[in-house]
């Protein structure tokens, strides 16, 4: 559960960057269609969820939503250093 | 009329922030090592066996009361701290006002396994660490709180500050560019504040409700009135210590553990945490324990007990909400209840809160390099950044370094562990000082990665619980450490390393 919650976690933060027109462009190298946009802010948010849901199945609600938080610091910073890792390349 | 009010809380946050930065950084890398106190104090106690036994805790205690009664008859009170969770693994107990050949007061540790008396060299351990980023090191405590809470008080106001500079939190949420060197330190200190934002917000809050009955002094005087008494009132509220009792002369003997455990163990829904025995051997003895479960709150149930018929006297009411609160505050600030999951995202997130600071303090001086690269200001910045950034990591290291080498039995070993690892960090002061900054920056780095890469060698020289035992035997604290302490060594090498080819690109270009 632990482990599934970090992918989540990760996952969510990826798709959310994907909604965003800068880094979308990163990744696809084309600007994205509106519902595309939409499509991939929902898949986010709904990953975070989820990850907030596995956390307080691993630990209960009081500490889960502390370890929530770490995850989701945790997983956006992944796909920072991914995105980082990127452009370095590209650039 | 906005920008003005941006400009002003840019200039707030650069200049709150470089005057504690340093200090800041020290209190965030000592803090987060925190987080793996007990771990570092295992690993700088190799005397402790590999593998200790669990012991049932009713044993344990009436083992307890036994070492009493021989060291310590007479004595007003007993204390009792039965090794539980990761946070304590000895058996410890103390006494006050004992009549014999222990002396009047008095603490020793046993093994709980065996019972023997503990034989580690003394060391400051993690604790010392994990002590020194609230109450520092050579300077009297309450001065220290003090500092730490005008320091605490700034970051609050970095913090704030912060937000309100950062345009575009969401537009740059997950941006980070290379190349132009400002803007990727401004990149870099912008996603490591925001990403990491509540944590930072949660532990400078926390941090300051900590000592908030020591800075909020005048509040609390209001109340309960001035004076030693009052505040020992004040205190005996808070935190529910319990009430001392008389003797009256009678000799009885004291009643039996297996009970009273079971009894508080029930009602906790627990393990017993801790026990005070008052006037023991006396008729009038009381015994109060305290016993609970880890949650999110430090909420314990504390149950007061005759001592000689073992009957309940007094279970003591829940705490009020304010206190509640206080206690989640503070429990979300230590993460006591984390497990090793958690613990590591504990450790990451301060680490990441530690690199921020950093990236802050380096971005000040890449901002102003052009324009006022070679004033005296500009130049003590950059120095105690790079005896700060690279060299403290390199000054804890060598504390470890200290702790193995320096020799078990030597007197005052602990006190020089420490005084070690402040002499090595005035050698790196000193060091940045005299030498080219750029130059600086990547010996400094080199010498923390070759310290880190020594270390676990050492380990393995001058003790046997080094990889090569602790790694088969799957003892994860110990392995954990050289490993975690190797995985340092090796970024830290990879980093410098960088900085050298760059360094040589660039003066083959010129």
């Amino acid at each position: 559960v632990i482990v599934s919650g970090l992918l989540l976690s990760v996952l969510g933060m990826g798709f959310l960057a994907l909604a965003m027109r800068r880094h979308h462009r990163q990744v696809f190298r084309r600007d994205p269609k509106r519902f595309v946009t939409i499509a991939f802010r929902m898949a986010g948010m709904s990953s975070l969820i989820l990850c907030l849901l596995a956390c307080a199945e691993a630990w209960g609600w009081p500490i889960g939503s502390v370890a929530w938080f770490g995850m989701l610091s945790v997983g956006a910073l992944c796909i920072v250093g991914m995105l980082a890792i990127r452009s370095g390349k590209v650039a | 009329m906005k920008n003005a009010f941006r400009q002003s809380m840019g200039w707030l946050h650069t200049w709150a922030g470089l005057i504690v930065g340093w200090l800041l950084f020290f209190l965030f890398l000592t803090g987060t090592l925190g987080y793996f106190d007990t771990e570092i104090d295992r690993w700088m106690q190799p005397e402790r066996p590999l593998f200790e036994a669990a012991v049932p805790s009713s044993e344990i205690l009436a083992m307890a009361i036994d070492k009493l009664k021989v060291a310590a008859p007479g004595a007003d009170r007993w204390v009792v701290r039965p090794p539980f969770g990761r946070e304590s693994t000895d058996l410890i107990v103390s006494w006050r006002g004992a009549s014999g050949e222990a002396g009047k007061n008095g603490t020793t540790s046993f093994y709980p396994s065996t019972g023997e008396e503990v034989n580690y060299r003394k060391t400051g351990g993690g604790q010392l660490l994990y002590r020194m980023h609230y109450r520092l090191h050579y300077l009297p405590a309450v001065a220290a709180y003090w500092i730490v809470g005008i320091c605490t008080m700034i970051m609050f106001v970095a913090i704030v500050t912060g937000v309100i500079v950062h345009r575009r939190i969401f537009k740059d949420f997950f941006t980070l560019r290379w190349g132009g060197r400002q803007r990727s330190w401004l990149d870099a200190h912008n996603v490591l504040a925001v990403l990491v934002l509540p944590f930072h917000v949660m532990i400078t809050y926390s941090g300051l409700m900590f000592f908030a009955y020591l800075y909020m002094a005048p509040v609390m005087q209001a109340t309960y009135g001035v004076g030693e008494q009052n505040r020992t009132v004040y205190f005996d509220e808070l935190f529910g210590r319990a009430p001392t009792v008389e003797r009256v002369g009678r000799l009885a003997e004291l009643a039996s553990f297996d009970a009273i455990v079971a009894d508080a163990e029930h009602r906790a829904q627990g393990e017993v945490l801790y026990v005070e025995v008052h006037q023991p051997g006396d008729a009038n003895a009381r015994i109060y324990i305290i016993a609970g479960g880890r949650g999110a709150s430090r909420y314990f149930t504390r149950l007061l007990y005759n001592g000689v018929s073992g009957e309940l006297l007094q279970s003591y009411k829940p705490p009020s909400a304010v206190k509640t609160f206080y206690d989640i505050v503070l429990a979300l600030h230590e993460g006591l209840f984390a497990g090793t999951f958690l613990r590591w995202l504990y450790f990451i997130t301060g680490l990441l809160g530690t690199a921020m600071i950093g990236a802050g303090l380096v971005l000040w001086t890449v901002k102003r390099r052009d324009k006022i690269g070679d004033t005296f200001g500009f130049n003590l910045v950059e120095r105690l950044n790079i005896a700060t950034v690279a060299g403290l990591p390199a000054a804890i290291v060598v504390f470890f370094l200290a702790n193995r080498l320096i020799p078990a039995a030597m007197e005052g070993r602990a006190a020089w562990e420490a005084h070690t690892m402040f002499i090595a960090w005035a050698i790196l002061l000193l060091h940045a000082l005299v030498r080219p900054a750029r130059r600086a920056w990547i010996e400094q780095i080199w010498i923390a990665a070759a310290i880190c890469l020594l270390l676990p060698v050492v380990n393995a020289l001058t003790t046997d619980r080094h990889l090569g035992v602790t790694l088969p035997a799957g003892d994860w604290i110990l392995a954990g450490f050289d490993l975690t302490i190797l995985a340092f060594g090796i970024v830290f090498a990879a980093t410098a390393w960088k900085l050298t080819a760059r360094r040589i690109f660039k003066e083959a270009r010129a």
